[in-house]
């Protein structure tokens, strides 16, 4: 499938959406495990939100995903790929079919915890429990996606331990951004004196999650993308080659912005009393808004191309048919 | 042994390592090899036709059919992945006649991405 036809358009926006929407699910409860305070009062209204739009999209994505393969697998026209019989068959007696109802039955387990846990009261011990029981439910949807795509290939146990690492690496960064933008407009629309302070914490804590994120997102980036692209060449020449080439631009654009937030906004952030209420805190925080802004608009542009080149012949294969032909 | 001396060739060591460790391979089940082989001139009629796939396939989507020289479907149609070896598709074939054969295949890997393709055989009269 080399040609950007309307069902693969569909197709890739629908994975880009649900892989988009279960890492937004994880990155809620890794933000409420290892960045969020039970003390921001905050907090727990945006973990609910972000949660009641990430769950549904991503039960719903899931099933066109599911009906796009029927489809695909087939080879026969929507009408008849979608019969009831044909569906079926692809569920029962197919290794897509069987990921679909083990990652099913994982759904299920975070629609039920998910919520409960971030309706208990912050702190207790309750809600510590099942926070992590939903950070590792949801952890489990996510690196059940590698078995869903190019993870798959060459029968080979490291490349899917390496995609599923950079899947779950993702929720951390970027897409753990969408929960700290919130917070962080929250703390700016504070009358208390603390919220410089606050902000700056929060700033800081993201930033340290951030950092390690993208050095091993580039790491497993390579390890997973090598075997699929083969040679410089080939990311020039094909397709999938390309479309590879603007993801790692738009990655680099991304660590750019977070570089200027990191070792620029940060520094001229006040942290060190709470009352200091002048222009240049607010400056600063306003073009610190806009650059995590910025950013999650390319993390959703990255979601795109993961989507897209998951349904792209890998360039080696290409490469390798235009050979024999 | 070699010390790298800078930066620069370190990075490049570091980079060729990985890209070592990372490796070569397929997504895509396309044909390794066939029995009869592609485009083989053979003495004798197969009983079957047998296609080793570079890629485990799913075999509720995977196909092979055989027709003759007029364009009628030959094979018994009882298409059936091999027990053992999740890349090998199998097709039974009726006694044939001398004549040349058209092999097409159709098939589905597990990462779901479907290939297809021909080629034929000739069985000597």
């Amino acid at each position: 499938m080399d040609t950007l036809d309307a069902m693969t358009a569909l197709f890739a926006c629908t994975r880009a959406i649900h892989m988009g929407s279960c890492l937004l699910a994880m990155a809620v409860f890794f933000f409420d495990r290892f960045v969020a305070r039970p003390h921001d009062r905050h907090w727990p209204g945006i973990a609910r939100g972000l949660l009641m739009f990430a769950l549904p999209v991503a039960l719903l994505s899931g099933a066109v995903w599911f009906t796009c393969v029927a489809i695909t697998m087939s080879g026969l026209p929507p009408g008849e790929a979608l019969q009831w019989e044909n569906l079926t068959m692809v569920w029962r007696e197919t290794q897509f079919g069987h990921l679909w109802e083990v990652r099913a039955i994982l759904y299920l387990g975070c629609a039920v915890i998910s919520p409960i846990a971030i309706a208990l009261r912050p702190g207790s011990t309750m809600r510590v429990g099942l926070s992590w029981l939903g950070l590792i439910v949801n952890a489990s949807l996510v690196a059940s996606l590698a078995w869903a795509g190019h993870g798959r290939f060459g029968e080979s146990g490291s490349h899917l331990a390496c995609d599923a690492l950079h899947l779950l690496i993702s929720a951390v960064w970027p897409v753990g951004l969408l929960p700290y933008a919130m917070l962080l407009a929250k703390f700016r629309a504070d009358d208390a004196d603390q919220k410089w302070i606050s902000a700056w914490r929060l700033t800081r804590r993201v930033s340290a999650v951030s950092l390690v994120s993208v050095i091993l997102l580039t790491a497993t980036g390579i390890l997973n993308s090598w075997p699929l692209v083969g040679s410089f060449s080939a990311l020039f020449s094909t397709r999938y080659g390309q479309v590879l080439l603007l993801k790692i631009a738009i990655f680099f654009s991304m660590i750019a912005l977070g570089g200027v937030n990191l070792l620029y906004l940060m520094p001229h952030m006040p942290h060190g009393g709470a009352t200091d209420h002048g222009p240049l805190p607010r400056r600063m925080l306003s073009w610190l808004q806009l650059n995590v802004g910025a950013e999650i608009v390319l993390g959703i542009a990255v979601m795109l191309a993961v989507g897209l080149l998951g349904m792209l012949m890998p360039a080696v294969e290409h490469l390798l048919m235009h050979h024999h032909h | 042994m070699k010390t790298l001396q800078s930066p620069f060739a370190f990075m490049r060591f570091t980079l060729a390592l990985i890209l070592a460790l990372a490796g070569i391979a397929s997504a895509h089940a396309f044909v390794d090899h066939a029995d009869p082989k592609v485009g083989a001139q053979i003495d004798a009629a197969p009983a079957d036709v047998k296609i080793w796939f570079t890629q485990q396939i799913e075999p509720a989507f995977s196909k092979i059919r055989v027709f003759d020289a007029e364009g009628r479907q030959i094979d018994n149609k009882d298409c059936r992945q091999d027990k053992d070896d999740k890349k090998l598709l199998i097709v039974s074939l009726p006694k044939l006649p001398a004549g040349t054969y058209k092999v097409e295949w159709r098939v589905v890997s597990i990462d779901t991405h479907h290939t297809s393709g021909d080629f034929k055989f000739t069985i000597k009269p």
